[in-house]
């Protein structure tokens, strides 16, 4: 559920004017805090360097991030890794006949 | 380059070679492990060995890819049989292409092979794929820290040396290689915290 405190405020005359010109040439307007939401996500995944990222995937492991936040920052990692893990699980059954040196 | 077409089970692209040669386990895996690559990607890392210079700032990725494709390079270059190099009809080209052509061989002799070591994600999914879609084989695509895990399962290294190394691919393949090391930490499952620095790149 929504409430007051989750609201994100910010500064911006130009981008509310052009916000507002899309606004009124579309019938039916534009979600205008849904973009925020999807440009917000978008930006912040792209500004966050290598190191920050493991930082905040450790963050995560040690539970100080709920999922839903490293997902919003960390993208699809979380089921990328799960995905490589299963993989790496499933190699390590194999034979390893002809793996290693006679 | 020793082009006698024997096909191991593991086959190996170029920047997981470069990726498993910049660490301290890379002679524990020429002594010990058999492996094979296209000649796309012997070229590769040759071609990286001639255009990146050795003088590039340590820490730096081109200095990565130079060290790392001159040891890949050496164990293809002996005679024996443990690294081999297969050619890859028809050749690929562009940025991809040693992948590529990883692919094209899984795909042209798909029954020599269980394990694909590849760096790229999607290079990953994409082999797997070809796996998958045939029943009556049995092959996986994996990260390069698989081979680092072989080494650990068959005792050739310690928990302490695996661990090592995995913090020695991650400062130099950054977000990747973390990515590859956490999926192989909770795989195996091994718990490096005791031998890695808290901050991990330092």
């Amino acid at each position: 559920m929504a409430t007051n405190n989750d609201k994100i405020q910010f500064r911006g005359e130009t981008e509310k004017k052009a916000t507002q010109v899309v606004d009124q040439m579309r019938l039916g307007g534009i979600n205008v805090s849904e973009l925020a939401r999807q440009g917000i996500q978008q930006k912040l995944r792209e500004v966050l360097s290598d190191e920050e990222k493991i930082t905040l995937h450790q963050r995560y492991k040690q539970g100080e991030l709920s999922e839903e936040v490293a997902e919003i920052l960390l993208g699809d990692t979380l089921e990328e890794i799960e995905r490589e893990r299963e993989a790496f699980a499933e190699a390590a059954q194999f034979d390893t006949n002809g793996v290693f040196q006679e | 380059m020793v082009d006698d077409d024997v096909r191991h089970p593991i086959i190996v692209d170029t920047d997981a070679l470069i990726a498993v040669a910049n660490t301290s386990l890379w002679s524990r895996i020429t002594d010990n492990l058999q492996l094979t690559t296209t000649n796309v990607c012997y070229h590769e890392l040759n071609r990286h060995v001639r255009e990146m210079t050795e003088y590039a700032p340590e820490g730096t990725r081109e200095r990565w890819v130079h060290q790392g494709s001159k040891k890949a390079v050496e164990p293809f270059d002996d005679e024996g049989t443990s690294f081999t190099t297969v050619p890859c009809v028809p050749r690929p080209h562009g940025e991809d292409a040693g992948e590529k052509s990883i692919q094209t061989e899984i795909e042209q002799n798909i029954e020599s092979y269980r394990f694909a070591i590849v760096m790229d994600k999607h290079g990953r999914r994409a082999i797997n794929r070809v796996f998958a879609e045939k029943e009556e084989t049995t092959g996986k695509a994996v990260a390069p820290t698989f081979l680092l895990y072989l080494l650990l399962d068959e005792e050739k290294c310690t928990v302490a040396e695996f661990c090592q190394a995995c913090g020695e691919m991650l400062r130099g393949e950054g977000w990747t290689g973390y990515q590859a090391i956490q999926a192989a930490w909770e795989a195996i499952p091994v718990d490096c915290s005791q031998h890695l620095p808290n901050d991990l790149l330092s």
